[in-house]
């Protein structure tokens, strides 16, 4: 015989509005929003090559920096495309930016007045950093940059000419970089970087995606994509290197801010997945093991 | 000959581009006498392909429009809400097109922050997408409420892995870990999730990758001999 009193609780958890767990998950994550708590975080093996590839770039070099994001998908990424550009431009290196999203110069604006034109004021448009824009085309537009640069643009977003940008000086097809950084949430981005762009030319290609994207680009690690920053979590990751490594910079940590409500979220949702499942193996009519035939 | 023509040209375009990617050539400088053309079909083929790009975007456009008219005109259900996909598009395509709002007009450009085009993707675009992104986590928190059960073997499985990856995924599967005694760290919920993630979630996407390529190979084979009924093949 059941407990009356368990099979009661087991029906009403069974037959639990949703709306008192949508309750229940605003409010966890509204109280983590207000506080904001930030917890330590250490980069994994799958952000660790990514941060030292850039580490050991050498004044002066340029690194192709791919924009592949819409505002969907950007509370993850966005993080990303600011701490790697920080870490960039730390290094003296020289971003140069493009885009196969549509949305993507929208990104690269927000990119410019809130990395670039904030935390380097003393950096130049054209000098010390490159946009090259978007173009449509997805995995041809790689195709074609991995041939010949200029066969794809003929100068920079703002209309400078290809040969008058300092950053560009040497570098006239995709094989000359000795880095490419495909921040991405979906196609045309890191998958497409790494079939038409890294393997037919051999340059080092890392990225960044969305949490549901990273097990879909695992399967590249870590000889055709050499490091990847998985979610919002490989962002938090990213920076908390950054500040380890670069102390003095202090460089806000958007990322490892957000990584609270996220925490809060997921803790909701697997306390409410055993709460299910308790219902559901308590539930009243439920087969015992012994009254199996 | 209606059937023919597209076949011939998608077999020799289709066996050009197989054969450009397979011949092993030299820097393109160093590249000269019969391989030189392989470097110009590789490079201009990128090129046409991405002019015809941009002409999809004016059909698609132009479909849109038609689409979206015949519906309004012919009053269909929902005719409302075509009404306002097609004012939205004409609107959003007009700010964009003029560069309204920019101090340089149409020589500026169209995201300089005074345009009306970064108004509408500030103000409305972004939070409309975040906004329906964002109710995301209240389905999937509702879904795996109802809908993660250990009804079977499998979907135990399913959802211990789903459980220790949602845990190791955030600081929390990292601080329960360091409770662990070190005798124990192989349980380390962060280990165990990078476990998941690395070595059956690629085992298994590895398998999809392959099945799939081994698929486009056929499906290419059959186009290029034009056996492939929906590019005009033999039925």
């Amino acid at each position: 015989m059941s407990d009356p009193s368990r099979t009661g609780l087991a029906e009403r958890l069974g037959r639990l509005d949703r709306r008192w767990l949508y309750l229940v998950l605003l409010v966890a994550v509204g109280v983590s929003v207000v506080l904001r708590p930030l917890f330590p975080d250490q980069p994994s093996v799958f952000v660790r090559p990514v941060f030292e590839r850039i580490e050991r770039l050498e004044p002066g070099q340029s690194v192709l920096v791919s924009l592949d994001y819409s505002p969907v998908s950007a509370p993850e990424i966005e993080p990303m495309a600011f701490a790697i550009t920080r870490h960039v431009l730390l290094r003296g290196a020289h971003p140069v930016f493009v885009t196969l999203f549509p949305e993507g110069p929208a990104m690269y604006e927000r990119l410019r007045v809130e990395v670039l034109e904030r935390d380097f004021p003393e950096l130049v448009a054209g000098r010390d950093w490159t946009m090259l824009g978007y173009k449509a085309g997805g995995r041809m537009v790689i195709n074609a940059m991995r041939q010949e640069m200029a066969a794809m643009f003929a100068g920079d977003a703002e209309g400078r000419r290809l040969g008058d940008l300092p950053g560009l000086r040497g570098y006239r097809r995709l094989g000359d970089f000795p880095l490419v950084v495909s921040l991405s949430s979906g196609t045309p981005g890191l998958k497409e970087w790494i079939l038409y762009g890294g393997d037919p030319s051999g340059v080092p290609v890392v990225g960044g995606c969305t949490g549901i994207g990273t097990p879909e680009y695992l399967a590249y690690f870590p000889s055709q994509l050499q490091g990847i920053l998985g979610g919002l979590k490989g962002a938090s990751e990213y920076e908390a290197a950054l500040a380890d490594r670069h102390p003095g910079a202090g460089f806000p940590r958007r990322a490892g801010r957000v990584m609270g409500p996220q925490t809060v979220a997921h803790v909701v949702i697997l306390l409410f997945l055993v709460l299910g499942n308790v219902a559901y193996l308590r539930r009243p009519g439920r087969r015992q093991p012994e009254e199996r035939p | 000959m209606k059937r023919l023509i597209p076949r011939v040209i998608t077999t020799a375009v289709g066996v050009v581009l197989i054969v450009t990617a397979l011949v092993v050539r030299p820097e393109a400088e160093a590249t000269g006498g019969p391989l030189a053309v392989f470097d110009f079909i590789d490079r201009n083929f990128s090129v046409w392909f991405n002019i015809l790009a941009v002409f999809a975007f004016i059909l698609g456009g132009a479909n849109l429009l038609r689409v979206h008219l015949l519906k309004v005109v012919r009053r269909q259900t929902d005719w409302a809400f075509s009404l306002v996909t097609l004012v939205s598009f004409v609107a959003v395509l007009v700010v964009g097109l003029a560069k309204l709002g920019g101090p340089a007009g149409l020589e500026g450009s169209v995201t300089h922050p005074e345009a009306w085009l970064t108004t509408v993707f500030d103000g409305l675009y972004e939070p409309l997408m975040s906004t329906l992104f964002a109710l995301l986590a209240f389905f999937v928190a509702s879904a795996a409420y109802r809908a993660f059960r250990l009804r079977s073997v499998e979907s135990s499985v399913l959802l211990v892995a789903a459980f220790v990856v949602l845990l190791g995924r955030t600081p929390l599967g990292t601080w329960l870990s360091n409770l662990l005694p070190p005798g124990l760290a192989f349980l380390r919920i962060d280990t165990l999730s990078m476990w998941i993630l690395a070595v059956p979630n690629v085992a298994g996407q590895r398998a999809v990758l392959i099945g799939i390529a081994v698929g486009v190979i056929a499906l290419t084979v059959r186009l290029l001999a034009g056996r492939d009924q929906r590019s005009g093949g033999p039925a």
